[in-house]
């Protein structure tokens, strides 16, 4: 066999045969093995063949054997032509193969990233939607108690305007009270220097009238002594008659004029007293009264605006209760149809419920004694 | 009163004797009548008496929650689930323990009819959710104006609040439902469930989820009550603050089993702790506070029991660190001792139960 037919020869096994490790052959179960090279594979082939041929041809003259063996070199070549591009096209099929195995693998990553992506963003998607519904509440809330707040804030606003404007009225009234006041005390301090000068003048006349009482009744000792001496000359006793008829006319003048307007000014300060007791009195009790009005229309703004809860018990079932539950129409509820669950305390209460009444039956004793012992 | 937080290795479902409780005794059945109403912060109960001689309680929580308005196509469903709801003004509010743990399950948190022991006056539908609980756990009057007893919180030391509005509310519900309502103090219902022993001479102490009523009682007559203005929910509400949870996780962490006061296990249980200890120590001062100013203070000649009860005060530890706290403190009587009631949670609806009973 020439070289070239050995080498097809090779290259022909090569293609049909697979290599395998000893461990792939040790998984399936194979544990002993015959090892042959490649030059003792050819060198039998070779020998087979040549045998076969020589038994085979025999007979057969050597040009015809020559054809023979140049025929099969021929078949041998197709078939080794055939058989290299068959093993071309089956490596690059192996290629393409390998390659989308590995754009399998690379695809199945990405998945697996996009799976957990997807699964982490759910979990983000739940959770904000959680916190969003959270956060409505929340919001709702603070909408609810920021418009109460308004409301309180323009109730309170409100309130405050009101007092103020009644302040502002209250402050008015007082002040023109102030000034009918300042207008009276004037008017008093007038009326009183009036009176003072009257009185001043009442006592001059009277201090007048003292005087000409005083020479008068000299005058009268003067005509006395001169009637008891009659040694006086009749013109002297007559000048002297004439200054008494005199004085006595002038102090009747005077008494006149001094009778005539005591009463007057009698009345007068009367009048003026009376006037300015009146005045006062009425003047105090209208400011009294108004100032009154208006501190109480005040403190009744001040605690309608800062009220607090009275004092008192109040049955609270007449006057709201009832009120609250006017909606009990629209509520329903399954309470009806579900049982609740008790249990039975292992403490029993006969025993101290026992004591307690002993308690108080004694302390009713008692008291009854107290009583009886008071009577008696 | 309310026990916020409480039922420290509460198990309902195993203190549970009895689901159908016969409410009519007007049936000549030899029952007695007349009911027991705790209107606490955070949690309301009735009692009423039934055969055995015990008293047969109800529990809701004094909470709702409402629930997006799609809901409204499920209400069948709800009512299958044993979820009470409401349906008002086109909204649905999910009422007690469903709504309790509804928030807990989402994350969200629920609303309160009632603040600090009395009516929330920021809370718009907190009269009528009231109503509806109350009505759940009252039922039908057993007999013609049925009297019930329901608590009330004393004035607080601290806090300006005023009871007339509170206690105006409730009775005219009550009267809405058919009963003849009478207050009476939450402090002194305590008085009246625990002291018998001390022919009802002591001092009793509910620690609530909104406040902590004191009651001072000589004979079973109270002669000094007042009210502190913090409880379980100001635990909540800082614990929560700190830990940047919502107060229903923390008001659900309190009432898990093997909470410690003196063995915190986690750092959530140590800002509980840290709280606790915080307000037993402010209960305590300002209750030494009260007794200092005051004249009405009765003298005892021996010294008196203190009890505790309360949802708050049922963490452990609570009694220890409440006795360390108030030897700390000069108080003018002698103390016996203190102790937890035997039943905290339903401490102050049995007393109400029994100032019913001498109707």
């Amino acid at each position: 066999m020439k070289d070239e037919d050995r080498q097809r020869v090779a290259s022909v096994i090569a293609a049909n045969s697979q290599p395998v490790t000893l461990n792939d052959l040790a998984q399936r179960g194979d544990r002993k093995f015959r090892v042959i090279s490649m030059n003792d594979t050819l060198e039998l082939i070779e020998a087979v063949v040549d045998d076969v041929i020589n038994k085979g041809t025999a007979d057969v003259s050597q040009e015809k054997r020559q054809q023979f063996i140049d025929e099969a070199n021929t078949q041998f070549q197709q078939v080794a032509k055939i058989q290299a591009k068959s093993q071309e096209t089956i490596s690059q099929q192996q290629e393409v193969i390998t390659a989308q195995q590995a754009q399998i693998e690379r695809l199945e990553e990405e998945k697996h990233d996009l799976k957990n992506k997807y699964e982490a963003q759910r979990g983000e998607a739940a959770e904000f939607e959680q916190a969003n519904y959270q956060h409505t509440q929340s919001l709702d809330r603070a909408r609810e108690e920021l418009a109460q707040a308004r409301q309180r804030e323009q109730e309170a606003a409100a309130n405050v305007e009101q007092i103020s404007r009644r302040l502002a009225n209250a402050r008015e009234t007082i002040l023109n009270y102030d000034r009918e006041i300042d207008r009276l005390v004037a008017q008093i301090k007038d009326d009183a220097t009036l009176i003072e000068k009257l009185r001043v003048q009442l006592h001059e006349r009277e201090h007048e009238i003292g005087r000409v009482k005083g020479l008068m009744e000299a005058l009268h000792q003067e005509v006395t002594a001169a009637r008891a001496k009659s040694a006086i000359e009749p013109e002297s006793i007559h000048e002297l008659r004439g200054e008494l008829v005199e004085m006595k006319a002038f102090l009747k003048s005077l008494e006149k004029q001094n009778g005539h307007e005591a009463p007057a000014i009698e009345a007068l300060l009367q009048r003026i007293a009376q006037k300015e007791a009146d005045t006062k009195s009425d003047a105090e009790d209208r400011f009294n009264s108004k100032l009154s009005d208006t501190l109480d229309k005040i403190g009744h703004a001040i605690n309608a605006a800062t009220a607090k809860p009275v004092d008192s018990h109040v049955d609270a079932a007449s006057v709201y209760i009832s009120k609250l539950f006017d909606e009990e129409g629209v509520m329903e509820s399954n309470l009806s149809n579900l049982d609740i669950q008790a249990t039975t305390a292992k403490q029993s209460i006969s025993s101290s419920l026992e004591r307690l009444k002993t308690l108080r039956s004694k302390a009713s004793k008692a008291v009854e004694g107290d009583g009886d012992t008071e009577k008696k | 009163m309310s026990r916020n937080s409480g039922r420290v290795g509460y198990d309902a479902d195993k203190e549970i004797d009895a689901i159908v409780v016969p409410e009519g005794n007007g049936d000549g059945s030899g029952v007695m009548t007349g009911k027991g109403l705790d209107v606490g912060t955070a949690n309301l109960l009735s009692a009423v008496h039934n055969h055995s001689g015990n008293p047969t309680v109800k529990r809701e929580r004094n909470m709702f929650l409402e629930i997006p308005s799609e809901f409204q196509k499920n209400k069948k469903m709800l009512t299958q689930l044993n979820v009470p709801y409401v349906s008002y003004r086109e909204r649905l509010f999910v009422l007690g323990d469903a709504a309790f743990n509804l928030a807990n399950m989402f994350g969200k948190d629920v609303r309160r009819p009632m603040s600090d022991g009395f009516l929330h006056p920021q809370e718009k539908e907190a009269i009528p959710m009231l109503r509806f609980i109350v009505e759940r756990l009252l039922g039908q009057p057993a007999a013609k104006d049925e009297p019930v007893f329901f608590c009330v919180p004393a004035a607080s030391i601290d806090v300006q609040n005023d009871i007339i509005y509170h206690q105006g509310v409730i009775e005219g519900l009550l009267k809405k439902l058919g009963y003849t309502p009478h207050a009476i103090n939450e402090g002194h219902a305590v008085v009246y469930s625990e002291l018998a022993e001390e022919d009802f001479t002591g001092i009793g102490i509910s620690c609530g989820g909104g406040m902590f009523n004191v009651c001072v009682s000589y004979k079973s007559i109270p002669a000094v009550t007042f009210s502190v203005c913090r409880g379980g929910d100001w635990i909540d509400q800082h614990v929560a603050k700190v830990m940047g949870v919502p107060p229903t996780r923390v008001t659900d962490m309190k009432e898990a089993p093997g909470l410690d006061l003196n063995q915190p296990r986690s750092r959530e249980e140590e800002a509980i702790v840290l709280y606790y200890r915080n307000l037993i120590e402010y209960v305590l001062k300002n209750l030494a506070h009260r007794f200092a100013m005051a004249q009405d203070v009765p003298r005892f000649s021996d010294p008196v029991q203190i009890v505790v009860a309360g949802g708050s005060s049922m963490v452990g530890g609570f009694v220890d660190v409440f006795a360390e706290e108030m030897s700390k403190v000069e108080l003018p009587l002698q103390v016996a001792g203190v102790r937890l009631a035997e039943e905290p949670l339903t401490s102050v609806v049995r007393g109400c139960l029994i100032a019913a009973s001498m109707e």
